[in-house]
């Protein structure tokens, strides 16, 4: 009991601390790949404190303002379901599609923000964010199923241990629903080649176009915490089951303290594999995402039958 | 009405979790008479108002109705299976029961009931966003909000739908007490315990009301560092190319452009559908001809055969006996002549061959001497 209640202050700490580091890390990964300096590794934070003390001006209703703050709570909210150090803290859940619901919950204000806004640009990129949900969530349903059909658990600890201790012959079957989940992740985290819905580079951005100030800081920080929810989901998908073999049961702080620092290192090193990926491609059109997703879909329904062949 | 279809099939191959499949179809039906109920109320409270229903004329509402607009807005993410409100719980439910039933066909189904709830919020996006955000572009003649009496039922619903998604155990009971009868057939397990707080079975739970509590907490913080007492109000950013004030209302999405690129790619399944349609349509045609060609065979049988029936008829009545003046006056002298030149020829044949020899050496020399006479007669 009291090692999920330190889980949850830990949790809370590295979903608010560690976003900000990683990002300030990729920035200077993609800086170096490109033959330029960077910024310095704390940039984001330098940013975010910057912008969560400058005023800010509101051009929209009452949604406007509420959107970031439901924004932030909800990604704060998702990662308090996701096991740290081996243990989920304590939470309303631990279940798989209620962690997948409560991340979308910054995707929905994300798209009230833009679209409430008397701005087209801010409506064209609430416009691409809700295409973009649209088609990932078929290839989401058919990852999970897998998952569940493999594992017969729903709990996100449930399967890390289950897929731990799972017949190797099913092994290959689980690395093609990962494969679909760093898929899925690398979509819904909106790194560079699925970017679209902020579209940054552009004179007039996406959704948070018409934000300033502390309102732009909150978003910034909530998609930030998303996109680092998203990639501790796959690091503590990866962390668990190669370790439970080792801790049947993690109880000790040691091996507490052993298995987060290796959440860690595993999802710094999945974070900077995309971002180095990130620095070698462009930013797709909606339309190439949705056909692409298209595809992607038809493929994974193709390995979805095959896995309810072999489980019948 | 499909949805406790999972817990049937369920039940019948004798899978605990049918009951809880029951129990979310129920649910997620008993849901949508509140949510559904509430969004029809906020339409026709548009409607009362504007007017019109037409979704690209309308916009910016919420200045006006205000409370409509929360009301919608309630409506919308309860549809659309925001947690925590009530049709979040029951399409987590169903989700439960389709992807951990080991079922692959049933996992498909909850695939496809994930898509199709993205969908679902995508439209009331739309339909939210397009009515009731934005500047006000219809020409309402009473700027105020609905009747009270129509905010009262709208706000109903929108409490049941909050609590029935915050406090589970307020419907979720009543529901389980549906499935007693079957329950009383099958070993009975308890597959669903449900709390003020917790809601859990096999294994997982969820609490919506910590996850509230929790997003309460963090939201109210949040706000509290965003200071929303001290901003200005800004007119939005046009990059500095100086929208005039006709030209700032159409500054907006219109219900119409939304998800056109959506729209495009999935065109083709409406187009296979047509195709389906087509082909559909050429086969009936097909059947059809067929039929008419079966029937026409038979009725050329029919045909046939009434007119052999009608020969025989033809061919009877024909037989019948008939009275007719010319034959009792004419006949008669011909049968006459007829017995006659019988006779005569009858008795040409049965006499001895002498005397047919000699008639016919008389006939060939009568006959040569006409043949001569005529001759001459012609030489002449």
């Amino acid at each position: 009991m009291i090692m999920r209640l330190v889980s949850l202050c830990v949790a809370i700490v590295i979903a608010l601390v560690f976003p900000l580091i990683f990002d300030g890390i990729g920035r200077k990964i993609k800086a170096r790949i490109q033959y330029r300096m960077g910024p310095p590794i704390f940039q984001t934070i330098y940013d975010v404190s910057k912008l969560l003390k400058t005023p800010y001006l509101v051009s929209g209703g009452l949604m406007f303002i509420l959107a970031p703050c439901i924004a932030f709570a909800s990604a704060l909210a998702s990662i308090t379901m996701l096991p740290v150090g081996g243990i989920s803290p304590i939470s309303f859940s631990y279940d798989i599609f209620v962690f997948l619901y409560v991340e979308a919950m910054v995707s929905i204000s994300l798209m009230l923000a833009g679209f409430s806004v008397q701005n087209i640009y801010a409506n064209a990129g609430a416009n691409r964010e809700t295409m973009l949900i649209l088609s990932t969530e078929p290839i989401l349903g058919v990852a999970l199923a897998m998952l569940a059909l493999l594992t017969k658990r729903l709990s996100i600890e449930g399967i890390a241990y289950t897929i731990g201790v799972i017949d190797y012959r099913l092994l290959p079957l689980v690395l093609i629903a990962y494969m679909m989940l760093v898929y899925i992740v690398y979509i819904e985290g909106g790194f560079i080649p699925f970017d679209l819905t902020e579209a940054e580079t552009e004179i007039l951005g996406g959704p948070l176009c018409e934000y300033s100030g502390r309102l732009l800081a909150l978003f910034k920080w909530a998609l930030l915490i998303k996109r680092f929810t998203l990639i501790w989901l796959l690091a503590s998908l990866i962390t668990i089951p190669s370790v439970a073999p080792a801790f049947s049961r993690i109880n000790t702080v040691f091996s507490y303290i052993l298995v987060l620092l290796f959440q860690l290192f595993i999802a710094l090193v999945l974070y900077c594999s995309i971002v180095a990926n990130e620095a070698f491609t462009a930013r797709y059109k909606i339309d190439h995402v949705i056909s692409l997703n298209k595809r992607v879909f038809l493929v994974s329904i193709i390995f979805f039958i095959v896995i309810a062949v072999l489980t019948l | 009405m499909a949805r406790p279809g999972t817990g049937i099939v369920l039940l019948s191959q004798g899978n605990i979790l049918g009951f809880l499949g029951i129990i979310a179809g129920l649910y997620h039906l008993v849901n949508h008479a509140v949510f559904k109920g509430l969004s029809f109320l906020s339409a026709g409270s548009i409607l009362y108002r504007a007017h019109t229903r037409d979704l690209n004329i309308l916009g910016g509402l919420n200045k006006i109705m205000p409370w409509t607009a929360l009301f919608t807005l309630i409506a919308f993410l309860s549809i659309a299976g925001v947690p925590p409100f009530n049709g979040f719980m029951s399409k987590w439910l169903i989700y439960e029961v389709t992807f951990s039933s080991a079922n692959s066909l049933l996992a498909f189904y909850g695939i496809m009931a994930l898509f199709i709830s993205a969908v679902t919020l995508a439209l009331f996006i739309k339909f939210y966003t397009a009515a009731f955000t934005g500047e006000l572009k219809v020409e309402v003649k009473e700027r105020a909000e609905v009747p009270r009496s129509m905010l009262t039922s709208m706000g109903i619903l929108a409490i049941i739908c909050i609590l029935w998604g915050v406090v589970p155990v307020l419907i979720v009971p009543l529901l389980n007490a549906a499935t007693q009868t079957i329950k009383a057939m099958i070993v009975w397990k308890s597959v669903i315990e449900v709390s003020a707080l917790w809601i859990s079975f096999q294994g997982t739970l969820f609490s919506p009301i910590i996850l509230l509590m929790f997003m309460t907490i963090v939201f109210l913080l949040s706000i509290l560092a965003v200071k929303p007492y001290r901003y200005a109000i800004a007119t939005t950013w046009d990059a500095g190319v100086g929208i005039n004030v006709h030209e700032y209302r159409d500054y907006k999405f219109l219900a119409k452009h939304y998800y056109m690129a959506f729209e495009e790619a999935i065109h083709s399944l409406y187009y296979l559908g047509e195709e389906l349609c087509h082909v559909s349509y050429k086969l009936l045609c097909n059947i059809v001809k067929t039929l008419l060609y079966m029937n026409n065979c038979i009725a050329g049988a029919c045909n046939k055969l009434s007119r052999i029936i009608h020969e025989i008829g033809v061919a009877i009545n024909r037989k019948a006996y008939e009275i007719y003046l010319d034959e009792m006056i004419i006949s008669p002298l011909v049968r006459v002549l007829d017995a006659l030149s019988r006779f005569l020829g009858w008795t040409v044949l049965r006499t001895d061959i002498d005397t047919f020899l000699v008639y016919s050496a008389l006939y060939i020399v009568i006959m040569s001497l006409i043949a001569i006479l005529f001759m001459g007669f012609m030489k002449l």
